[in-house]
């Protein structure tokens, strides 16, 4: 107990408080920027059992912030290396380890063996995955999550308040099948931002355990390292009527919590993936951004031609909700094209067809049945004048 | 009647702070569509919509001199 004296000459802080914390059993997903200082703190602390998960391993870029790992552990498993050391410096805790990460076919089976779930992951699909799972099986959880200099936190289904602890979709509801568009492009990060998160997540785990002070259960904290200004926002559980949640167990795994990323808008498609589409009976309107004189014209689908050198006077006239596929004779003019229509119509799902034309081409020829697969598409009204 | 503007997050690379002039009545889920309007890159981006620091439904009603806060899920860790 000397180890632990000073927390204990806190008012408040019992050694049953300490006795609670060396009984309790803590999962932590994801073992990097969030991950390395929530652990810790959480084995200082003196949290008696830990499980860590995580699928990842170490790279160059991850040690200004994952100071549980040095150069020396580059290419190895992060929850590997995080269990090594801990268990170096914390002998008395027992630390297990998940490095196949959390799936959705593990993760009840994990949540279900723990007190409290700690999310440091870097996934907005996950975090649906775990909120739903400590949903299920009412367990507290605690968010954390960064975007450049500002970071997010709170406590999720915190058991304590009987019933009346928000979730993750309360704040930010999720429909299957309609899933967000989310920013998933890997933003700058400075290791306090994901220090201070993570260490803060930590302490709530600490009250979560201890039940000593106020947890923040159904209140969002925002906090901007770049204006030292921090906001915080209230929410209630039953705010959204419709969750649209899992009810069991079947049905959780059976769920689908794809969520699509904004980095995949505005990209590159080539020909297989577009056909695959179309198959699959997905809507495609085709845009010719070549000049009306040129060959070879596009063979099989009806297109539009809107020429480049005056594609923004077309912008107006494109449909929302459908992907736009854009395609020039080798696919350099189509990408242009489609970073000047997002310009003026950011809104837009489009697409630069790969290889344009030409690979076109060469892909409808290694098709044998291409006119009997075209024959299984149906026409819509996307693809007529 | 006037509402105070504020983002969060990725929102506020397209969301300065700002005053908005907005007609009486109107819900959040028509203050959605106006900045849909005068932003059309918020269509790809999910929010919530904080009114004086309370989260709220499509369904709620602002007030003259609310303070509005458009809030993404942060997805970095």
């Amino acid at each position: 107990m000397e180890r632990f004296k000073r927390q204990l000459q806190l008012p408040g802080f019992t050694s049953e408080s300490q006795l609670k914390l060396k009984q309790a059993r803590v999962l932590v997903v994801g073992a990097g920027g969030l991950g390395c200082p929530a652990l810790i703190h959480l084995a200082s602390a003196g949290v008696g059992f830990i499980t860590i998960a995580d699928f990842d391993t170490i790279d160059e870029s991850n040690l200004s912030r994952q100071w549980l790992f040095g150069p020396e552990d580059m290419g190895k498993s992060k929850a590997l290396v995080a269990e090594r050391v801990l268990t170096q410096k914390f002998p008395d805790i027992q630390i297990e380890v998940e490095d196949r990460g959390v799936l959705q076919a593990n993760i009840l089976e994990l949540v279900r063996r723990h007190d409290v779930v700690v999310d440091c992951t870097d996934s907005i699909s996950m975090r649906y995955m775990l909120n739903d799972a400590c949903e299920l099986l009412d367990k507290p959880w605690v968010y954390a999550g960064v975007f450049q200099y500002e970071g997010q936190l709170s406590v999720f289904n915190y058991s304590a308040s009987k019933g009346q602890s928000g979730n993750y979709r309360d704040v930010f509801p999720f429909q299957e099948g309609n899933a967000p568009v989310v920013d998933c492009n890997a933003a700058g990060v400075l290791c306090t931002l994901t220090g201070i998160l993570g260490t803060w997540q930590a302490n709530e785990v600490i009250k979560i355990i201890t039940g000593i002070g106020q947890v923040s259960s159904n209140r969002l904290m925002i906090y901007n390292i770049f204006n030292a200004e921090s906001s915080h926002l209230l929410f209630e559980r039953g705010l959204r009527p419709d969750l649209n949640m899992p009810a069991t167990d079947e049905d959780f795994r059976l769920y689908n919590y794809q969520v699509n990323c904004m980095n995949d808008l505005n990209k590159e498609i080539t020909c297989r993936a577009a056909m695959d589409k179309m198959l699959a009976g997905e809507k495609l309107m085709w845009v010719d951004v070549r000049e009306s004189h040129e060959i070879p014209k596009f063979e099989g689908i009806q297109v539009h031609s809107f020429p480049l050198s005056v594609i923004e006077s077309y912008a107006p006239l494109l449909p929302l909700h459908v992907k736009i596929v854009c395609f020039c004779q080798s696919g350099v003019r189509s990408l242009k094209a489609i970073e000047r229509l997002n310009m003026v119509r950011p809104e837009l799902d489009l697409y630069s067809l790969q290889g344009g034309v030409l690979a076109w081409e060469a892909f409808r020829q290694n098709q044998v049945d291409l006119s009997e697969i075209m024959g299984r598409i149906q026409p819509d009204s996307a693809n007529s004048h | 009647m006037e509402v105070k503007v504020l983002s969060f997050g990725n929102i506020a690379e397209y969301v300065s702070p700002h005053t908005l002039e907005v007609f009486e009545g109107t819900t959040l889920k028509e203050l959605r569509q106006i900045f849909f309007n005068k932003y059309p890159a918020l269509i790809h981006i999910p929010f919530s919509i904080a009114v004086d620091k309370v989260i709220r439904d499509e369904a709620y009603i602002i007030v003259d001199f609310s303070e509005v806060a458009l809030l993404p899920p942060f997805s970095g860790g």
